[in-house]
């Protein structure tokens, strides 16, 4: 121990208890190394879901030969694309140290809108804007009460999630919805070519473009600053309230969104047609990397969070694992997932 | 050493945090029924020391004995276990329960079926209460009592436990002038009972009206200790700020323009009274005041980030909305005293920190211009001679001196025209300390106006070309340069009149 603390570096001192270099030259050689390897435990704690992607990936190929295809992997793609695209609102709202429960609720209330007008005899355009608008009324309504009370963003939008619930079950009489228009199912069943879906070139065109936003722009650095160290980005000049309702708004018409391809894809509509989601895309966000604490993250991470669940789902029913045991394995990822990140987040 | 009259000795007591030396062989002595009143400036060791007694952290040094009997206390329940009681500024009560659950907090009464008797404890607690001149009902829950009142009740506690020994630190900084002379009235009584009292305040006249013993600290050490009858003031406050000369800093000349910032008639609910002034470009301005005289709500109040009423003028022109986000377009920085707090993001890189309040500056179409940023940090950081691996690095495994230039750079950045600099110094080692005062000048020889908050004399004496000292939210003096002396200053400072 007393011999340890008088070599300089942490990677020297490992050195040691292998057996002592050679010469100068072999050391400089094996610190190198061990840098190296040192630098590869780093980021494979960084990347976890990515290892794990990989590892079900390989697990998946072992039970299935169809599970490696192109087709079967475009599949999970489009089975995640509708969480995926909340998921990706989520991370923005996660990154500022926030929560949004309602999304569970929002998703198809906007298809009920939607779906309503169309039934009232709205246009497809309409209908849609329509749908979009009112999920990210709701958004706006979740930031500016979490802003306004300094309340627990977690509880609140779980009350406003109940809230929108209540609003969705008196508007439809708690009765499916089922769209009028022919042309509205392209959006949640369309593909270019026959082989990318729209909702999938959605969801990844949409993760792209916010990490984009996320790393190059102010507003997207505010973000950081605002899940690390709200006072010192207000007194750096972030309007902080004002970055926190537009980070909630841009949630809900992410759910919008999300609620649009669903409805689309269903070609229906009802109350409680998301339900789960507001957990499942927290989970899939922090699975990607991006801390609860928040100041950290991004959505190409959340992209590969998204898949892990998906493809977590699919080997399981590869695997023939009953519906109600496949259960018992999320909340064991749900509870990992929470686990691992406060024990890698707040050593630091 | 056995003399049944003296309850508490403390000899030789050291203590050292990571680049401070907070205490250094201080010695301290309090006698049954004494009120011992421990002066000092800021940082000169007072808080440290009662820390130290009342268990929140040990000594690296030195030995404490009560009633003759070394003592070692690991933890603060061992402090209240041998009855030492601190009456803390943020009271640690608990602001849910009752007055009467608060005084008995962990021993409770209990009925013979083992659970709480809340009859007993509030007939105990209302006793307790009555035998202080205190009215206060025990069933009160705490949230709604006034801070004088919580006071109370934290005494009250303090003699329920049969404290010993009572530590008041600035105990009269939240009350009226009434509520404070209850609270001497309390003290007196406590004194009579045999109780030995600690008493750290900022004031002067408080210290001579109810004190019986004096004793100086400054900068960690041990000055000396006088009976209150025969010392006087200025003898104290002699005491207080005696220093070397060779800490001295030197201004350099620059010229000093037009006024730029107004400040007239601000108040603030319970820290500013009619703050007044003007600051020209060029021109240093020194704050000095005591801890509680409302510089750092000053400061902030002039920047946006808290409420005010009156009128602050910059460049002629008045302050529209009461944000940092206005300050800051309109030409203001501040460089906030806590820099982990409220300075630095301390997980962002130091490019990051540098740029942050420049951000729509550095942008082409909405979005930032990385090469630009990084340039603008590779400026600063040679500027200001930041010691750092790269500008990718964390601030947060910067050192302290470091972490200060990141924090000033960010406003450099944005080219204010005014520069508000809380403790800038505060808690950095000499040779950075050196390093942001020939910075100052250089700033202020390009005509930025700099309002510079310091605790530290000899630096508000060297670096300023007007000071201004606060005391109790009010201005309580200025000086030009040539008449400015630390006696006139710590005169002012602890309100006695100029």
């Amino acid at each position: 121990m007393s011999n340890r603390r008088i070599i300089p570096s942490p990677s020297v001192s490992s050195a040691s208890q292998v057996g002592a270099p050679a010469g100068p030259d072999g050391g400089s050689k094996l610190k190198a190394t061990l840098g190296l390897l040192r630098q590869v435990r780093f980021s494979a704690r960084d990347q976890m879901a990515l290892l794990l992607m990989i590892g079900l990936l390989g697990a998946g190929s072992l039970l299935s030969d169809v599970f490696l295809t192109p087709r079967n992997l475009l599949n999970i793609l489009w089975a995640v694309s509708v969480l995926g695209i909340v998921a990706v609102g989520q991370t923005v709202l996660l990154v500022t140290g926030n929560f949004d429960m309602s999304v569970s609720m929002v998703v198809p209330f906007a298809g009920i809108v939607c779906v309503g007008l169309q039934i009232a005899g709205g246009g497809l355009w309409s209908s849609m804007l329509a749908g979009l608008l009112a999920a990210m009324l709701v958004g706006l309504l979740n930031g500016v009460i979490v802003v306004m009370t300094r309340a627990n963003p977690f509880l609140i939008t779980f009350g406003t999630q109940t809230l929108v619930y209540a609003v969705a079950l008196i508007l439809t009489e708690a009765r499916t919805w089922y769209a009028t228009i022919p042309a509205f199912n392209v959006l949640g069943r369309g593909t270019f070519f026959g082989v990318l879906h729209y909702s999938v070139a959605i969801f990844l065109g949409l993760a792209i473009l916010v990490q984009f936003f996320l790393r190059r722009t102010p507003y997207g650095r505010y973000l950081y600053v605002l899940g690390l160290n709200e006072e010192a980005g207000r007194l750096s000049g972030v309007l902080v309230n004002r970055v926190k309702v537009l980070a909630f708004t841009f949630c809900g018409f992410t759910a919008g969104l999300a609620g649009l391809i669903m409805t689309s894809r269903l070609n229906s509509t009802r109350a409680s047609g998301a339900q789960g989601m507001d957990f499942d895309s927290i989970i899939a966000v922090v699975l990607g990397g991006t801390s609860l604490f928040g100041g950290s993250g991004g959505t190409l991470r959340t992209v590969v969070g998204v898949m892990v669940l998906g493809i977590l789902n699919n080997v399981m029913v590869l695997a023939g694992v009953p519906y109600d045991a496949q259960w018992i394995a999320k909340g064991l990822v749900f509870v990992l997932v929470v686990w691992a990140d406060r024990f890698f987040r707040r050593d630091k | 050493m056995t003399d049944a009259e003296v309850l508490l000795e403390m000899r030789g007591i050291s203590k050292t945090f990571p680049g401070v030396r907070a205490l250094d062989n201080v010695d301290f002595e309090l006698r049954r029924g004494q009120v011992h009143a421990l002066v000092g400036e800021n940082g000169a060791g007072k808080s440290t020391l009662i820390k130290i007694l009342s268990g929140v952290y040990p000594p690296d040094a030195g030995e404490i004995r009560l009633a003759g009997q070394q003592v070692s206390m690991a933890h603060p329940s061992d402090a209240q276990g041998l009855g030492i009681s601190p009456v803390h500024q943020e009271l640690n009560l608990e602001p849910h329960l009752t007055v009467a659950e608060n005084i008995f907090l962990n021993r409770q009464p209990l009925n013979r079926f083992r659970l709480i008797d809340h009859a007993r404890m509030n007939r105990e607690a209302k006793s307790l209460l009555h035998g202080l001149g205190v009215d206060v009902p025990p069933t009160r829950v705490v949230a709604e009592l006034s801070v004088a009142q919580r006071q109370m009740v934290s005494i009250a506690r303090a003699v329920s436990m049969d404290a010993r020994i009572v530590i008041f630190d600035e105990p009269t900084a939240p009350l009226t002038e009434h509520e404070a002379s209850l609270l001497f009235a309390i003290i007196r009584q406590l004194k009579a009972s045999g109780v030995g009292i600690i008493y750290i305040s900022h004031r002067m006249e408080e210290v001579f009206e109810i004190s019986d013993q004096v004793t100086v600290l400054r900068d960690g050490k041990y000055i000396g200790s006088v009976p209150t009858r025969e010392a006087t003031m200025e003898q104290i406050i002699q005491m207080m700020i005696g220093r070397s000369v060779s800490e001295l800093f030197q201004k350099e000349a620059a010229p000093i323009g037009e006024p730029i910032l107004e400040v007239r008639h601000l108040y603030q609910h319970g820290a500013l009274e009619d703050i007044s002034f003007t600051l020209r470009r060029g021109e240093i301005l020194g704050l000095f005041g005591l801890a509680g005289a409302g510089r750092s709500e000053l400061a902030r109040a002039i920047f946006g980030a808290e409420p005010y009423e009156g009128a602050i003028l910059l460049g002629g022109k008045p302050m529209a909305a009461n944000t940092p986000h206005q300050a800051i377009q309109r030409g203001m920085g501040l460089v906030p005293e806590d820099r982990r707090q409220q300075a630095l993001v301390a997980s962002l890189s130091v490019k990051e920190n540098i740029s942050l309040a420049s951000l729509p500056a550095l942008c082409t179409a909405g979005i930032i211009d990385t090469h630009a940023e990084a340039q603008l940090a590779e400026e600063y950081v040679a500027r200001l001679n930041v010691r750092t691996p790269s500008i990718e690095r964390q601030v947060m495994y910067l050192s302290g001196g470091n972490q200060q230039r990141v924090a000033i750079a960010k406003w450099l950045a944005t080219k204010p025209k005014v520069l508000i600099l809380d403790e800038p110094t505060h808690g950095i080692d000499v040779g950075a300390k050196a390093a942001i005062h020939s910075l100052m000048c250089a700033l202020a020889k390009e005509g930025v106006a700099i309002l510079m908050i310091s605790s530290d004399l000899p630096e508000i004496l060297g670096m300023s070309d007007r000071i201004l000292v606060m005391h109790r939210g009010r201005i309580a003096g200025e000086f030009g340069r040539e008449e400015a002396t630390e006696e006139k200053i710590m005169r002012a400072a602890t309100g006695e009149a100029v």
